[in-house]
């Protein structure tokens, strides 16, 4: 294993962990082997296929390029804010380093500390439980450090040219203290739900906080754009006390401390509160929620069963029994029901495929007025569509993937009915019952006249679905190892991206027949005639020898 | 002979509101001994093993290991054993060098000995061309031979194996069986956990079968015989486990298939 810089700096604090009592030496040991394994994994997988080196490190340094190319998109956001007011371009910064940091965190954070491994492999040795714990608090640190640095490194060489190089000093300080209170937290939420759950449902019950702090966080971000006026105001100084409920206000008070024109005995106290919640959340985490964790792993295997209700999610189930796909409809739906990941993948997307629109919605309805109806802020449906579309990405992945040999035994001719029965649960599923709340709202909104409008939404949506299907790689569904946390192949995402920029042309035509009447009475034919079309395109794609291992 | 594990009135259960999983166990282990632990599954047979090894904490009773009561000595008594976990799955993105690397260097072994001593136990057991190659790319037996040379990497005095033979070929079964008959003549304690009768009776010169975390039998595979009535050990497992009714199952299986 490789001596990482991390590592070599590291050393320089050998005498503390001495000083403590610890084994610096194994603790050195375990750390090498989490980073290798985590510089291999990866943050942002792209590649699933067996990794050669080469492939490895190019992986990682698109992982760096990507949160360096997100500081500098940010750096000027910072730069612009920072002009007006300083602490409001710190908080920002924070902000940003908040959100990234707890969008990742929550799955760094149970890889790390829930890998039945260690317990399986590290612990029947002489390793001391306490190594461990230290190890893995330090390589979290780490990783979230080097893209905290990562994501700030532009803005934080824009505050040393603008103000001076000295701000550098507690900028990086409070990314420290951010992180460590950042980790204090995560631990907290997840020493509540190890106390509380044990087996499947402890791991459900991880994944629904991860999804819904994912989502809170991403909704308040949105709603916090949308209010610019009572943000703005905040930060003017006009609202002193609620800064104390913002905390990443409080990481961005110290740097202020040091820069000209600041409210110093308010900010002096925001840093007072910053620093001390930082120390009291680490401390907590590192002397009792850690060990508590070390001693509590097992939790995660223990099995309870427990009595499933019946409960019919599908719809139209025995409709579909009359189809060949049947069979493999249902299983698809009961597959994608039980597999914590693909739900965890799925969900989150889902709900922002539908929260933006109804944002855009309520924008709209707020800037309009009565007048909405007659506008044409109904095709923020196409959003949906846009935005669903990649879950048919996420269908070839599954943890169960070494089950889909099942798939290969079965003596079918053709695998047509395995792909479309997984395509139709997943339209069925997850994309139709919000297409049609989406639609339920336009309508109420706008009228009944727009019906025809919509249908041509629908079916240009359908048609993007169908284009997307017929270019993406044929692997069977439910067939590939999920790594990292996205496990988009290069060519799938490329399939996509070609997706994506064909279909504003389909909005573009469909704008375009609004124009005369009865165009839109011309185009759904034309649009049925092309979608019969596609559809035998893709179907006809469905043969064995197109499909990929 | 020195008892080198000795357990007494072990029980334990994973929370208040279940039954125990182990009832009121006792053990002597002595040196040198080769003991096949057996016994349905669910029966306590891993526990028994985490128990052991420190894994789990809440058990009542005592486990010494070497004379020394392991809830006072958590960790010192581990540089003496090896194990060889159910669970074959080990750090996929590390290769197969870089994981017997990690270990030999947990167990302090001086490192040029370390890397002749896991080139030539790979070569041994025939994964060398591949101990350069990550974990995910090997087959079950690969990771297991891996975790078996880990296992072995600094010559333990107890060896314990829960499943040891998952995925192993032929070949690699015999060497195995050979390899532990001579660790053990060599002085070596093993502790073989296992729901493969034929090799359990053939290396084990003591076997303990356990049924609802109680120890129903403890002796040499002739006694386990005596006590059962029955040539194999197959068959005492099933008679002591109160299993008889395989020629019905069976009968009735091929009844519901051909219908």
């Amino acid at each position: 294993m490789k001596n990482y810089l991390a590592l070599r700096f590291l050393d320089l604090f050998k005498f503390l962990f001495n000083l403590f009592g610890y084994d610096y030496s194994e603790i050195r040991l375990i750390l090498q082997l989490k980073i290798t394994e985590g510089s291999r994994r990866s943050l942002m997988q792209f590649s699933q296929t067996k990794k050669r080196e080469k492939e490895r490190k190019i992986n990682f340094s698109f992982e760096n390029i990507f949160f360096l190319v997100f500081g500098l998109l940010f750096a000027s956001m910072s730069a612009i804010l920072a002009v007006e007011n300083p602490f409001t371009s710190f908080t920002f910064l924070y902000s940003i380093i908040a959100f990234f940091t707890l969008m990742i965190l929550f799955t760094e954070f149970s890889i790390t500390f829930f890998d039945m491994r260690d317990a399986d492999f590290l612990l029947p040795t002489p390793i001391k439980p306490e190594s461990l714990s230290i190890a893995k608090n330090l390589y979290l640190f780490s990783t979230f450090f080097r893209l905290a640095m990562l994501m700030s490194l532009p803005s934080i060489l824009f505050y040393g040219y603008f103000f001076n190089a000295f701000i550098v000093i507690p900028i990086v300080i409070m990314i420290v203290a951010e992180i460590f209170l950042l980790i204090a937290i995560t631990s907290i939420l997840f020493g509540i739900l190890l106390k509380i759950f044990s087996g499947e449902r402890l791991k459900d019950f991880t994944g629904y906080l991860q999804i819904a702090i994912s989502l809170i966080l991403f909704v308040g971000y949105q709603l916090a754009l949308n209010n610019e006026k009572s943000v703005n105001s905040l930060f003017e100084g006009e609202l002193p006390s609620a800064l104390y409920f913002i905390p990443t206000s409080w990481f961005a008070a110290f740097p202020a401390l040091f820069v000209k024109d600041t409210n110093f005995s308010l900010m002096l106290k925001l840093s007072i509160i910053a620093f001390s919640f930082s120390i009291i959340g680490y401390f907590l985490f590192a002397k009792v929620i850690a060990p508590f964790f070390e001693k509590n792993l097992f939790k995660l295997k223990i099995n309870v069963s427990r009595p499933k209700k019946k409960r019919e999610l599908i719809l139209f189930p025995k409709f579909f029994d009359k189809f060949e796909f049947g069979a493999f409809y249902h299983l698809s739906n009961k597959i994608i029901n039980s597999d914590r990941k693909i739900k965890m993948t799925i969900y989150p997307a889902v709900f922002l495929s539908i929260f933006f629109p109804m944002l855009m919605l309520y924008r709209a309805f707020k800037e309009q007025g009565a007048n909405l109806c007659n506008t044409k802020y109904f095709y923020v449906v196409y959003i949906l569509s846009f935005m669903t579309i990649q879950i048919y990405m996420i269908i070839f992945h599954s943890s169960y993937y070494k089950a889909s040999w099942i798939f290969r035994y079965l003596p079918i001719k053709s695998p047509k009915p395995i792909f479309l029965g997984a395509d139709f649960a997943l339209f069925m599923r997850f994309q139709f019952p919000i297409i049609l709340i989406l639609n339920a709202v336009v309508l109420k909104l706008w009228g009944l006249h727009i019906l025809p409008e919509l249908i041509v939404i629908l079916l240009n949506s359908l048609l993007m679905i169908l284009m997307f299907l017929i270019l993406s790689d044929k692997y069977l569904p439910f067939s590939q190892k999920f790594i990292g946390n996205k496990s988009l192949s290069y060519r799938s995402s490329s399939y996509l991206l070609i997706t994506f920029i064909i279909f504003p042309i389909f909005g573009l035509i469909h704008y375009l027949f609004t124009l005369f009447f009865p165009g839109v009475y011309i185009l759904i034919p034309l649009q049925i005639v092309a979608l019969l079309f596609m559809w035998h395109g893709f179907t006809n794609s469905l043969i064995w020898n197109e499909v990929k291992e | 002979m020195e008892n080198v594990i000795k357990i007494r009135n072990l029980e334990f259960r994973y929370s208040l509101d279940e039954e125990n999983i182990l009832k009121d166990i006792n053990l002597d282990i002595k040196k040198g001994q080769i003991i096949g632990y057996i016994g349905p599954n669910g029966a306590g047979k891993t526990t028994t093993i985490k128990l052991m090894l420190n894994l789990q904490s809440g058990y009542k009773g005592t486990i010494e290991i070497f004379g020394e009561d392991i809830s006072k000595n958590k960790t010192d008594y581990k540089t003496k054993i090896g194990y060889v976990p159910e669970s074959g799955d080990l750090y996929e993105n590390l290769t197969g060098f870089e994981i017997l690397e990690f270990f030999g260097k947990i167990y302090k072994i001086q490192l040029d000995k370390l890397h002749n001593k896991i080139r030539s136990l790979a070569t041994l057991l025939e994964i060398e061309k591949s101990l350069d190659e990550q974990i995910s790319t090997y087959s079950k037996g690969m990771k297991q031979k891996i975790l078996l040379i880990s296992a072995l990497l600094h010559n333990p005095d107890i060896i314990i194996l829960d499943e040891p033979l998952n995925g192993l070929d032929a070949n690699s079964v015999q060497v195995l069986k050979t390899l532990l008959a001579k660790l053990a003549e060599a002085g070596k304690t093993i502790f073989y956990s296992s729901h493969l009768m034929d090799v359990v009776e053939k290396i084990s010169d003591r076997i303990i079968l356990i049924k609802d975390g109680k120890i129903i039998a403890d002796g040499t595979f002739a006694q386990i015989q005596e006590q059962s009535k029955s040539g194999s050990l197959e068959g005492a497992f099933s008679h002591l486990t109160g299993f008889t009714k395989s020629e019905e199952v069976a009968d009735n299986f091929i009844k519901i298939i051909g219908d």
